[in-house]
């Protein structure tokens, strides 16, 4: 019963979403962000539901090629919302802004990940193979949704001209990174997993520092949260999100500066 | 005043995905899934303040 309040609400939310769409941004905007959010969502969780096995969610309706055609329509919908309100926050104009607007659209992300994560796996909506205890959701998803952002908004604004085609090196460093971690390479190949782990993280140090920088505060984070297992996973879930609105704020701050300086010249 | 339509549109939608958190805390009985909400709260009230002071200078 709950888990269908679930459904047709976020249907509701997501046909909102829609019209809102359509009557600020036209038809044209509409299918490319939508169909690209929806096709993008879908390889990726493809990927996991039929190679990596971390989460499951059976009692989810409508499936296509084993993935509920719920959890893409929830990925478009974090990454309308991330684009509307990041929009709001920066107005970005130069390749500078929209690589803020990369970062600022996955630390959006990980603000809905802990409240909708947190709820469904309190409600068993998804069960995640992973991590069992607790009450808070684990901060590895964290990780997990910020990555999913920063290789969606990198795509997009690629393919929009807003970033210049290097940008999409960001997305193939990360990705490496991710499946370095994701199929446990370094657990079992040992040098050629930790190597790949330099290889990518050196390429997105060179192609993006501040998205590098910021996973690297995530993967310390992380390592505190694996060293200290009798600290709850919920203070470091705090943690991060002091990071993140410290570093939103300090953006926001050296923004507003740049800005007065041009007017002041 | 279109303007206005289309920012509670977009309200409603944040409203509906915290309603459903805050329910399923209700449900649960559990603090700890409503403070879950707080850093979406707070990322909203800072791209509200920003824009807010951004169109007060625009009027200046």
């Amino acid at each position: 019963m709950m888990f269908k309040v679930f459904i047709i609400s976020v249907g509701i939310a997501f046909f909102i979403q829609i019209v809102h769409s359509i009557l600020t941004k036209g038809v044209k905007f509409t299918l490319g962000f939508f169909g690209g959010g929806f096709l993008f969502g879908f390889i990726r969780e493809f990927i996991y539901f039929s190679f990596l096995h971390d989460y499951n969610a059976p009692d989810m309706p409508i499936r296509l090629l084993n993935v509920p055609i719920c959890i893409p329509i929830g990925w478009i919908f974090t990454f309308y919302l991330a684009y509307e309100f990041v929009n709001k926050l920066i107005e970005p104009k130069t390749a500078k802004d929209y690589k803020n607007f990369v970062i600022f659209a996955a630390f959006f992300s990980c603000c809905i990940c802990i409240p909708i994560e947190t709820a469904a796996m309190n409600m068993r909506w998804w069960l995640l193979y992973f991590y069992a205890d607790g009450r808070i959701a684990p901060i590895l998803l964290m990780v997990g949704w910020f990555y999913t952002s920063v290789v969606f908004f990198c795509i997009y604004f690629v393919v929009k001209k807003k970033l210049p085609i290097e940008q999409l090196w960001v997305a193939i460093f990360l990705l490496i990174l991710v499946f370095v971690l994701e199929l446990r390479l370094t657990v079992y190949f040992g040098l050629v997993g930790s190597a790949l782990q330099i290889i990518g993280f050196w390429g997105m140090l060179k192609y993006n520092k501040e998205i590098a920088l910021t996973l690297l505060v995530y993967y310390v984070i992380f390592i505190g949260y694996l060293v200290f297992l009798s600290i709850s996973n919920g203070f470091f879930v705090t943690i991060i999100f002091i990071f993140i609105f410290i570093d939103i704020l300090v953006k926001l701050r050296l923004r507003d500066e740049k800005y007065q300086l041009s007017i002041k010249e | 005043m279109n303007n206005t339509i289309f920012n509670l549109l977009l309200l409603s939608v944040v409203l509906i995905f915290c309603g459903v958190v805050i329910y399923v805390a209700i449900l649960l009985s559990s603090i700890e899934i409503g403070i879950t909400l707080l850093p979406l709260v707070l990322f909203l009230a800072i791209t509200y303040r920003i824009n807010k002071k951004r169109g007060t200078k625009h009027h200046a």
